[in-house]
């Protein structure tokens, strides 16, 4: 029943179901017909002829009917489609409106949503790139990587050597094609006319190019022809870099490690190899490799097939598995117990970063969920305030649909203000974290958002608006406008199903925001206890860098042996060094292992034992500050005549020697103890060479006064100060050796450590930004539901004062009525914990899931903030003055 | 809103029928029938419109915007609630003076061609 008359509803072009357009075209042919009826009967017609006569000049009535419904039809529909698009812009000409009244309170709303939507954005800009941009490899969902498993190492995802590989190659009937790569990128000597710099290389074998589907940008790809040649490919970037682009580089012979390369192609922009960025490739002999000596006990290789068509990644392991069997059978001295494991390429590249990407994109989207609650529950209030407006409007015929659209509009605008600013955010985020050039991350991760990302984005924004937004809509529409104008000024309390609602929603904030403090506070204490746990050697004012001679000026172990003397002797006489030291190689997670044999011993397990292997000089113990716990470290008396001495890691003496009688046992290592049983003469403490295990790997050393056989060293300084310092001084001296030997990939030993916790460290260091967020919108979100309660109840506390009431009495009430929202949220927040600490669960180190720490941490965190936000709102109550209350 | 044609000549030439439609309106109100009636009687017979076709041509000149139907009723009463009339729009009454217009230009070209004669000058 309508209060209004009817023009000031048109007035408004509101309310008003129309009849059916077919029903007034009838009425209105009825009414003529009616009329020449009636015209024909005054003109002497019976009125059943004037009837007939008037249907008979009319014509087909239900055709006219019919053509004059469908103009109507037409027209109806493009009135609704410019009246919704005037209303759209009134909607959101209003919205500006509400903005400008309230800009501190639009302000902050972009800004929290900016947060949480960019957070959101950058997180699902890395999960893209890594978990679903294409691979940069035609139809890689048919790519597999082999690899082998070792069982009695317990290496389950190891090279293979170069034997097996073209075993693989040539057997398998399941790839379509197969080819090999040298598992990581090494480094490359380039003199030109501007002088000698360092490239980086990478080697390839059999049909490498061919099974990823690469097809070069320039000239052509690498294939199994180019073996036994020094052809190479150049990188897209080294291309641009190194030779500006030219295409007349093709042909053109350049001297790599002074060997000459012809360059026969370039590769595409954006490929790049399962190995990570090279410069130049080559093509690796895999046949002549094969059949050297160390072509099936070597291994080195990474193995990629192309899954022949409608075969499955099932069948191909089982045709892997029969191949182990036979390869085992065909040698058994070299393939017994090594079998192989195809994981899809994309697996076996995204490796272990999968899941702390799934949980920061959970955290992102538990701090988009807490954005919307916070949101929602300040626009409640903000519709609260603002009823008086929407009371009038729907005095004046405003529909509550209308409404609510109007409130859609003002959330979903400010999401979508949001959302600009958050992919600003998300962006400059991308670009800082592709500078970090995370090692974790797969290589052809290139950490971007793609228009399809910033779609997804804005689509979230969207839900997040209208999700935000839904509730309070739905609350102003069910406003009652004569209660609503009729009530004083000063009624600005609020519906109880509101404020169920604004509870719950804050019960809602704190269960999150309990759920991702205890996920950060797990996470920050395996990364403290990673970081803390004794590395076993002092990386402290140390330099690192290699010295890599080219076999063709260097050729024999003792011409190699007395360059490295003497870079040792210039290195130690340099000031500011403290000592120097060289290994085969610095300690790293993925350092290369021997064979190990004990003498009269079979080892447990079916196949080769690997233990991680290394050649250092006599002062590297006492440099790295790696303590003695048995026997002797190396000295002069461990001459290339002495018999080969082993110095072993605790672990190691534990394992095979858990009796304690290590000392003195007889053991093969490595080449140089294959004729001549090698003797252990010490046993040294455990080093982690990596950070994020727990236990320390098994670690055999040897002196390289005797093992001799390696092209290249590391150098290690122990310097006064910054190690970096004595950096040109280093590369002074190694020039005063031979200028045209590079001092390659020099830095601080800390920093090597550091780096391989920082792909630890960043999901902790995001995780407890998110922690943080999420704990400031709670307490803002607690705040303002303490504050709206106490205000409305301001008259009530000032007659409870009158009456006698203490301001403590007061105090408790309002703690107490809001305090069961707070336990609600807890509560809530338990359910979290136990999903959050499942799911964390693999990441941690040194802590179990449930952590009474971080769980106390946590709570205490969350009631501590809660409790700040609590003393404004309850400081008001107990202030409420009866005197000023009740005039 | 009906769709704003901001310039009568986009509506030009108007068919017969829509003319006649708008000469009749530009009297006043008249419900279909009405205009159907007195369209008749001012061509004395000569132009016979059906029905039909007045109703479509109405609604083309209202989804034109030349028309608008309204739903005021007579104060007395005697109406028949079902009744819905029509008036002529300020954008109708332009375009119909355009026409007249543009027609008025046809007879003193058809004058000039001889083709009618001239009219006697008082």
């Amino acid at each position: 029943v309508s209060i209004l008359p009817p023009g000031v509803r048109r007035a408004f072009r509101l309310a008003r179901r129309r009849p059916r357009i077919e029903e007034e075209v009838d009425a209105e042919i009825a009414f003529h017909l009616e009329m020449r009826a009636a015209e024909l009967s005054a003109r002497g017609l019976s009125s059943e002829a004037a009837r007939v006569e008037a249907r008979r000049r009319f014509g087909d009535v239900d055709q006219w009917s019919a053509r004059m419904s469908a103009v109507d039809r037409e027209r109806a529909a493009g009135e609704r489609r410019t009246e919704w698009l005037s209303d759209a812009g009134q909607d959101l000409r209003f919205a500006l409106r509400a903005w400008r009244r309230a800009p501190l309170f639009a302000l902050l709303a972009v800004v929290t949503l900016a947060l949480g939507i960019g957070a959101n954005a950058a997180v699902f800009g890395v999960v893209k790139s890594v978990l679903l941009d294409a691979l940069p490899y035609a139809d890689a969902d048919r790519l597999v990587r082999v690899y082998a498993r070792f069982e009695a190492s317990k290496l389950e995802r190891s090279s293979i050597s170069p034997g097996a590989a073209a075993d693989i190659a040539a057997r398998m009937k399941s790839f379509a094609r197969a080819g090999s790569f040298n598992f990581s990128p090494f480094d490359l000597a380039y003199v030109d006319e501007a002088g000698a710099r360092v490239l980086t290389g990478a080697s390839v074998a059999g049909d490498y190019f061919a099974t990823l589907g690469v097809r070069p940008a320039l000239g052509r790809a690498l294939g199994p022809a180019d073996g036994p040649t020094n052809h190479g490919m150049l990188s897209h970037a080294a291309w641009q870099r190194e030779f500006g682009g030219d295409p007349g580089v093709l042909g053109r012979t350049i001297r790599i490690e002074r060997q000459p390369i012809e360059i026969v192609g370039v590769l595409p922009r954006g490929y790049v190899g399962p190995m990570g960025e090279a410069d130049l490739v080559f093509q690796m002999d895999l046949a002549s490799r094969a059949r050297a000596r160390g072509g099936r006990d070597q291994h080195y290789l990474g193995v990629v097939g192309r899954l022949a068509r409608g075969v499955t990644p099932a069948a191909a392991q089982r045709e892997l598995d029969r191949l182990a069997g036979e390869l085992a059978r065909e040698h058994p001295q070299t393939d017994h117990g090594r079998t192989f494991v195809a994981l899809p390429l994309r697996d076996s590249l995204v490796g272990d970063t999968r899941t702390p990407l799934l949980v920061l994109m959970a955290s992102a989207g538990l701090v988009l969920l807490i954005t919307c609650a916070n949101l929602a529950g300040a626009l409640l209030s903000r519709t609260i305030s603002r009823r008086k407006e929407f009371a009038v409007r729907v005095s004046l015929g405003a529909r509550r649909g209308r409404l609510v659209r109007q409130l859609l509009t003002e959330s979903t605008l400010l999401s979508l203000a949001g959302a600009a600013v958050g992919l600003g955010l998300a962006l400059a985020g991308l670009s800082v974290l592709r500078r970090l050039a995370l090692p974790e991350l797969p290589p052809y991760a290139d950490l971007s958002l793609d228009r399809g990302a910033v779609l997804v984005t804005l689509l979230a924004a969207l839900v997040t608006g209208l999700a935000f937004g839904l509730a309070p809509a739905l609350s102003a529409g069910r406003s009652q406008p004569q209660g609503m104008l009729r009530e004083s000024t000063r009624g600005t309390s609020e519906g109880r199903r509101s404020r169920q609602l604004r509870g719950l929603l804050v019960s809602a904030q704190i269960a999150l925001s309990l759920s991702l403090l205890v996920g950060a506070g797990l996470l920050v204490r395996s990364l403290w206890a990673m970081a803390n746990a004794p590395l076993g050697f002092e990386p402290a004012a140390v330099l690192t860098a290699r010295v890599q001679l080219p076999p063709a000026s260097y050729r024999t172990p003792a011409e190699r042996s007395v360059f490295f003397r003497q870079l040792h002797e210039r290195l130690a006489a340099l000031p500011g060094v403290r000592g120097v030291a060289s290994v085969t190689q610095i300690p790293s997670p993925t350092m290369s292992s021997n064979v190990l044999a004990i003498e009269g011993r079979t080892l447990e397990g079916d196949g080769p034992t690997f233990i991680p292997y290394m050649a250092v000089s006599d002062d590297y113990f006492a440099l790295m500050a790696i303590r003695l716990r048995a026997g002797r470290v190396f000295g002069p008396e461990d001459g290339p005549d002495a018999p080969p001495a082993i110095v072993i890691s605790e672990t190691m003496a534990r394992r095979y020697w858990p009796n304690g009688n290590a000392l003195g046992a007889r053991v093969r290592i490595s080449p140089h103890t294959a004729e001549r049983w090698g003797v252990v003469v010490g046993v040294v403490n455990d080093v982690r060479v990596d950070p994020a295990l727990p236990v320390p790997a098994p670690l055999a050393y040897a002196t390289n006064r005797q093992d001799d056989l390696w092209n290249g060293r590391d150098f290690l300084l122990k310097t006064r100060g910054d190690p970096l310092a004595l950096l040109p001084a280093a590369q002074r001296a190694l020039a005063s050796l031979d200028p045209a030997v590079p001092l390659r990939n020099p830095q601080p030993l800390q920093a090597i450590v550091d780096e391989r916790l920082a792909g630890r460290r960043l999901p902790v260091l995001l995780m407890t930004a998110f922690g943080a967020l999420a704990l400031l919108l709670a307490s803002v979100g607690i705040y303002a539901l303490f504050a709206a309660m106490a205000a409305a109840r301001e008259r009530e506390f000032g007659v409870r004062v009158a009456l006698g009431s203490t301001r403590g009495d007061i105090a408790a009430l309002v703690v107490r009525q809001g305090g069961a929202w707070m336990a609600l949220g807890l509560a809530g927040g338990v359910v979290g914990i136990t999903v959050v600490a499942r799911f964390v669960a693999g990441l941690l180190y040194g802590v179990r899931p449930f952590d009474p720490v971080a769980l106390g941490i946590a709570v205490a965190v969350l009631v501590a903030s809660a409790a700040v936000a609590l003393v404004v709102p309850v400081r008001r109550a107990m202030r409420a003055d009866p005197i000023q209350v009740l005039r | 809103m009906p769709p704003s044609e901001a310039s009568p000549a986009a509506h030009l030439p108007l068919r017969p029928v829509e003319f006649e439609i708008l000469l009749t309106l530009a009297h006043g109100e008249r419900h279909g029938y009405a205009i159907l009636q007195e369209t008749e009687a001012r061509s004395e017979g000569a132009l016979h419109l059906e029905t039909g076709t007045m109703y479509r041509a109405l609604r083309r000149l209202v989804q034109g915007g030349l028309v608008a139907p309204t739903e005021r009723r007579p104060l007395d009463g005697s109406d028949d609630e079902r009744r819905r009339y029509y008036a002529v729009t300020p954008l109708g009454l332009r375009v119909a003076s355009a026409e007249a217009a543009r027609m008025a230009r046809l007879v003193s070209a058809a004058r000039a061609a001889r083709l009618l004669p001239h009219p006697a000058v008082p």
